[in-house]
């Protein structure tokens, strides 16, 4: 919109503004610079405009400047009043857009750019490690945190903690289950925040001998001690040992992410030995006046000199560290661009909802031809007419703004309500923020531009004469055909991609609801199960643990000790013992595979393949039948020969009509010297996925693994949480130091996994009904328009003699070739969409075709049924009408 | 068109440029104008009145050669035309007659 010429000037003049403002904020900066951009375009854009508007005319708009505009704000309301049906559905439809819109930018700009509650919040950053290869996070070890907390100098306050999830209980009975940070003193010192009881950790808590103490959160404090004012001093059992509670935070302090309780964190190599907790989160502040990329530069030469130095440490080499704005840390990479992408469809269905109304706007515009061309007639300017159709759609836009304000409010709400608070990271707000309504404001004007200004420009384009001496022989107002025509093409053909991806994802869910109701899950009950709290593989290999956790050598006797304490438990049948995501209906992991000897079935290679250490135990829990072949037995443990049972797609695909009972195949991860596992069974088919999709997979026996967590299913009768405690009590008095967690019933299990499919199909069912609604809408402006504006045309033809069918099939022939083509465009872009999506790794139905042709057989009856009152009017047209319609 | 009386903005607009001298581009502009009046200025508002200013030959402008800072891009220095100065001059001139008499300023 800048003129050419002084672009670059403009833009370098921001540009150095900018720089001397980014000492107060990036982020307010970058709003500053955007706002001003934003407003240049706009002034030269109404600059130009007048100028136009001068040159064709030769004398200066009448009623330039603010005076008109309570004019024509004031006709645009009279007007929206006058055509109630049109409004509406341009608001609906505009508002149905905008909430799905605002919220999600809400959501984005929050995990995005939210500024921290704390002081100097926006210089919080987090250190990551990042693999050269493929850029996968990966935890900074404690040894290369020590050696950044002796050497750097970029951050004024360096910090480290991780998260677990741990019993916590008063003593007296009460227990509960609370993310508890271990977390380095100068962690809670740097956020600022005070107590609001008692004091913080200090570096003494950190020494050897000190001790043992916890900061309590205010959640905690109130809901598991009874808010009770003399708490300090008083123990608490966190995760098995004993703390004194020396501290109370205020509400809503859940630093570093989504945590309740705080205990020291021991970074000491002498203590810890050599054991890294599961993920170390570092964190800092950045010194004034310097950059993140100065700082990220300095903290990656000092690991690098560090892994240098000690080549023995495994991996150190192969990663860059990388410094980031605090909150950008918590959505991983991939996530990031999921979230970017649904944005887009949000924005998406937005400016369908804007063409939707351009093509309202263009209807009722065009029915108006008569007025405008009057207006001009009398001495209105050009850029004066436009400013009164823009003014219109602006006051629609803006309706629509107001309720998709209201409405994303109340989603949000919803949303933020219904999603557990330990999921949460504390600055995600779920609500309006200050962004957020800018972001509304200016979607309104973007809104009312491209909802405006075709229809604005089309309607006041060219000579008006032609208009007036038209609107006197009451033919044709202006011709729209072409504009609207595409526009209807669009909404069309987006209906049916969103309404194909709804009904695929609804799908889905249904599928998979279905496979989880045919298996005994209310008769199950889950618990995770884990021996030690860390471990760490050390430079050769070995699994070291923490002094006094379980060794690694007495694993596997443990967990068969506490699956028999199970299974010793009263009412229960079988006991499961798996791998963590490796009981039906949870999203297994996956692999590629090898095989060992061409089959007659379809090439292994590139397919993902999914897979479960199991115990044998679990086809009778689950009532699932073995089809060929053998069960694992005792025999199948780490000395004997690896073998597999594999499900019976994987059978079929890779094996094809020959017997896979035999064969052998092998993980393509372990490479050429890993080795080869026999398949020994099929067994009938159970979801390995949650949608219980028809995905390969295989089974091992989890006696042929090494894990120290893992998942224990209980086959009881009709209550099965009945044995809750019963079940922590038994694994407690194999040792105490086991940990059992997540104790739920199986049906509980498998909803949790459903509910993205839920959301899913929820949002494109949203994206597809709007779309939809908004397509009839149009269909019905446009068609209903077309045979008003024939009216005279209809009656003459009928009059001379014309089928009144024949004259019908003239008006509706128009919009139906705008559904046909519509539809096959849609079918087109659908197909696209179905499988962009079965490319998501979560398991997707099949039966695209199927679904493309329902939706787009939906889309045809709506638009046929939209097509019927205009057709209907036409029909009764009488002759005499025509003559009167002058 | 030229003969279209000078705006409030445009004659400080002009007068800023003047006082500026070599160094006058947007941003000393807008801040010159700042400065003196003690008044938010619209930048958007100046750089609309500058390409105007221009169009009208009031002004011309000239681009410097690109330096690293600000991203690389010129500066687009302005320079009052002759009869830039006759306009002012007689703005000024119209003024000072309309005051002539008055004492609303000594009461001030």
């Amino acid at each position: 919109m800048l003129p050419a010429s002084h672009r670059d000037s403009i833009v370098g003049d921001l540009e150095e503004v900018f720089d001397g403002r980014v000492r107060h904020g990036r982020v307010r900066a970058s709003l500053w610079f955007w706002g001003q951009a934003l407003k240049m375009s706009m002034g030269f854009a109404r600059e130009r405009l007048k100028a136009s508007v001068l040159t064709a005319t030769g004398a200066p708009p009448a009623g330039s400047g603010l005076r008109g505009l309570g004019a024509d704000a004031r006709f645009a309301w009279r007007l929206a009043r006058k055509t109630p049906w049109m409004t509406a559905a341009s608001v609906i439809a505009l508002g149905g857009a905008m909430a799905v819109t605002i919220g999600g930018f809400s959501l984005l700009w929050d995990s995005q750019f939210a500024r921290l509650p704390f002081e100097h919040g926006d210089r919080f950053v987090a250190i990551r490690d990042l693999e050269l290869e493929g850029s996968d996070d990966t935890p900074p070890t404690l040894a290369v945190y020590r050696e950044w907390e002796q050497r750097q100098t970029s951050l004024d306050r360096l910090a480290a903690a991780f998260t677990r999830s741990r019993d916590v209980s008063d003593g007296a009975g009460g227990s509960a289950r609370y993310p508890v940070a271990s977390i380095t003193p100068a962690g809670l010192e740097m956020t600022g925040v005070r107590p609001r009881l008692g004091r913080a950790l200090l570096a003494a808590d950190q020494e050897p001998g000190a001790e043992p103490v916890v900061v309590v959160g205010h959640r905690v404090w109130r809901v598991l001690l009874g808010s009770d004012p003399g708490v300090l001093g008083r123990t608490l059992i966190v995760g098995g040992e004993r703390r004194t509670v020396i501290g109370v935070m205020p509400e809503g302090f859940r630093f570093p992410v989504s945590d309740d309780l705080w205990v020291p964190l021991d970074i000491d190599p002498a203590r810890t030995g050599g054991v890294e907790p599961r993920w170390l989160r570092v964190f800092g502040r950045l010194a004034d006046g310097v950059s993140i990329e100065r700082a990220e530069a300095e903290l990656d030469a000092i690991r690098a000199g560090y892994a240098t130095g000690h080549p023995e440490s495994p991996g150190l080499a192969e990663r860059r560290t990388s410094v980031a704005p605090y909150v950008k840390t918590e959505s991983e990479p991939g996530a990031e661009v999921m979230f970017q992408v649904m944005f887009l469809f949000m924005l998406l269905v937005l400016a369908i909802a804007c063409a939707s109304v351009a093509n309202l706007l263009l209807s009722r515009t065009s029915s108006r031809a008569g007025e405008i061309a009057v207006r001009a007639a009398m001495g209105a300017s050009r850029g004066r007419l436009v400013r009164q159709l823009l003014i219109e759609a602006l006051l629609l836009t803006a309706g629509g703004a107001a309720v998709g304000v209201v409405v994303a409010q109340a989603g949000l709400t919803w949303f933020g309500s219904n999603v557990p608070l330990e999921n949460t990271p504390f600055w995600l707000e779920f609500g309006m923020n200050p962004a957020t309504v800018v972001f509304a404001v200016v979607a309104a004007f973007v809104a009312a531009l491209l909802a405006g200004v075709a229809p604005a420009l089309k309607a006041t384009s060219g000579g008006m004469q032609h208009v007036l001496k038209d609107e006197q022989r009451s033919a044709s107002g202006v011709r729209f055909g072409r504009w609207s025509g595409a526009l209807t093409v669009i909404e069309v053909s987006l209906s049916v991609a969103f309404l194909a991806a709804a009904a695929l994802a609804a799908q889905s869910l249904l599928d998979a609801t279905a496979s989880t109701q045919a298996l005994p899950s209310r008769q199950i009950l889950v618990a995770e199960v884990s021996l030690v709290d860390e471990s760490t593989e050390d430079a050769f290999g070995e699994v070291v643990v923490p002094a006094g956790a379980i060794p690694p050598s007495q694993w596997s006797t443990v967990r068969d000790e506490v699956r028999a304490a199970a299974a010793a438990l009263p009412g229960v049948g079988a006991v499961v013992v798996s791998n963590p995501f490796a009981l039906p209906g949870q999203q297994h992991s996956s692999t590629f595979i090898e095989l060992e000897e061409e089959t007659d079935g379809e090439p292994a290679t590139g397919v993902r393949t999914l897979l479960a250490s199991v115990s044998p135990e679990l086809f009778d829990a689950f009532d699932v039948a073995l089809l060929a072949g053998r069960r694992f037995d005792a025999g199948d443990d780490l000395a004997a020969e690896p073998v597999a049972i594999v499900n019976p797609p994987m059978a079929r695909r890779f094996f094809g009509d020959g017997s896979p009972i035999g064969r052998r195949f092998r993980q393509a991860s372990a490479g050429e010297a890993g080795p080869w596992i026999r398949i020994v069974g099929v067994a009938a088919a159970l979801q390995m996925n949650p949608s219980g999709g028809d995905q390969p997979g295989f089974y091992r026996p989890i006696a042929q693994s090494r894990t120290s967590r893992f998942m224990l299913a209980l086959r009881v009768g009709d209550d099965p949480m009945a044995l809750a405690s019963a079940l922590q009590v038994a694994a407690k008095g194999v040792d105490a130091r086991i940990d059992v967690s997540n104790i739920e019933t199986h049906e509980e299990l498998a909803k949790g996994f459903l509910a993205s499919y839920r959301l899913m199909s929820l949002m494109f069912a949203a994206l597809g009904g709007t779309a939809l609604f908004l397509s009839v809408a149009s269909l019905y402006a446009v068609m209903s328009f077309s045979v008003t504006r024939r009216t005279r045309e209809i009656g003459l033809r009928v009059a001379l003699g014309g089928s009144r069918q024949r004259v019908v099939g003239s008006v509706l022939r128009r919009g139906l070739r705008q559904i046909g083509l519509g539809v096959v465009i849609g079918a087109v872009a659908g197909f696209g969409l179905l499988r962009l999506l079965s490319f998501i790794p979560i398991g997707v139905a099949p039966g695209g075709p199927l679904l493309l042709a329902l939706a787009a057989a939906a889309m045809l009856t709506a638009g046929l049924a939209a097509c019927v009152p205009p057709a209907v009017r036409a029909l009764r047209i009488q002759p005499v009408e025509a003559l009167r319609h002058d | 068109m030229t003969d279209r009386a000078l705006g409030e903005l445009e004659q400080l607009i002009l007068l800023a440029i003047l006082r500026l001298g070599e160094e006058a581009y947007g941003v000393p502009i807008v801040e010159e104008i700042q400065r003196r009046t003690g008044r938010e200025v619209s930048r958007t508002g100046v750089y609309v009145s500058l390409t105007r200013l221009e169009r009208r030959g009031l002004v011309s402008s000239r681009l410097a050669d690109p330096t690293p800072e600000r991203g690389g891009k010129a500066k687009r220095y302005f320079r009052l035309q002759p009869e830039a100065i006759e306009r002012i001059k007689a703005s000024k001139a119209a003024l000072v007659q309309m005051w002539d008499g008055l004492e609303i300023e000594a009461r001030r």
